[in-house]
């Protein structure tokens, strides 16, 4: 069984692996051999006009700024998003500020004037039960 | 040679000659730029986008090449960078890694009406597909496109030494897939 295995009784003709070796390198002969990929059909011939057009459609379009020329408008935009943001939030805070105080006038005003019993009688009957109905919070 | 590049690379700048040198550029090297980038991209209609926006590169580029190079490679890296910049797109749009991306791509294709192969050409671009990007980048332009070291290594700006392991790493890997 181990002679047969060692014997090779097969042969290939002289500078056989040479020539194939060759074969299979040299470049047009392994596209074909190796490349297991295709295109559609005169795709190559229609190439050339497809980027043309391409360069003729990108020279319509005005060319993109470089990087250097972006920064600073980069930088202005940025300034001024920062800047509105800062405003409005001043004027909201400013706005919570003041509606915080006004009830917080109210609120000393009727507590320091008023006792329990005045302000029961302020209030119409239906929110009294409503306010004592309401169950209270642990 | 180095002179009738340069004469060329002046044809390319002068705004005179500029339109008739580019045609000849794009019908001497389209076919090889495109099969370089469709090894990397896989598909017809990927590589079919990236090889027009690659000569649209090259176009509006041409004033900067430095000359440090031969024309070839600098176009080669400009394909090269073209096809990562489209699969990193793509991948990030779909929420996947770059090597997801391209997995799920040669998984697709067999279904692909632009795939030739064979079951046994399939699974070698499973296997490549697997690899490390720069691993399978380097074993498609060594092994594909039977390029040297030296070009590749212009090409991808990576010493010789460095591409000669990625190259010996994908070809391990690749043979202990298909020995398992």
């Amino acid at each position: 069984m181990t002679d047969f295995k060692q014997h090779n009784p097969f042969r290939v003709p002289k500078g056989y692996f040479d020539e194939l070796e060759e074969k299979l390198c040299s470049s047009d002969d392994s596209i074909s051999k190796l490349n297991p990929f295709s295109t559609p059909e005169n795709y190559f011939e229609q190439l050339d006009e497809v980027i043309e057009q391409r360069l003729s459609i990108n020279k319509r379009i005005p060319q993109k700024s470089n990087l250097s020329s972006l920064i600073p408008k980069f930088i202005a935009v940025a300034a001024t998003i920062v800047l509105i943001v800062t405003l409005f939030q001043r004027t909201s805070t400013q706005e919570i500020e003041k509606e915080q105080a006004f009830n917080d006038f109210i609120e000393s005003y009727y507590s320091e004037t008023l006792d329990s019993y005045d302000m029961l009688s302020m209030m119409e009957d239906i929110e009294i039960e409503s306010t004592f109905s309401s169950p209270s919070k642990p | 040679m180095q002179n009738e590049q340069s004469i060329f690379i002046k044809a390319l700048r002068d705004p005179l000659t500029k339109e008739e040198a580019f045609k000849k550029l794009v019908s001497e090297y389209k076919e090889r730029l495109y099969w370089h980038i469709r090894k990397l991209v896989l598909d017809h209609d990927d590589a079919h986008d990236v090889v027009q926006n690659t000569f649209i590169k090259i176009h509006l580029n041409i004033d900067k090449f430095r000359e440090n190079s031969s024309l070839y490679t600098w176009m080669y890296r400009i394909a090269t960078n073209e096809s990562l910049n489209f699969i990193n797109s793509k991948a990030s749009k779909m929420g996947l890694q770059n090597q997801e991306w391209i997995e799920a791509k040669a998984n697709g294709l067999m279904a692909d009406s632009y795939f030739d192969g064979d079951q046994a050409a399939l699974k070698l671009q499973k296997m490549v597909a697997q690899l490390p990007e720069k691993q399978r980048i380097v074993f498609n332009m060594k092994y594909f496109d039977n390029m040297n070291y030296e070009t590749i290594s212009e090409i991808l700006d990576t010493s010789v030494g460095a591409l000669k392991a990625s190259y010996h790493h994908a070809v391990k890997k690749i043979k202990n897939e298909l020995n398992d």
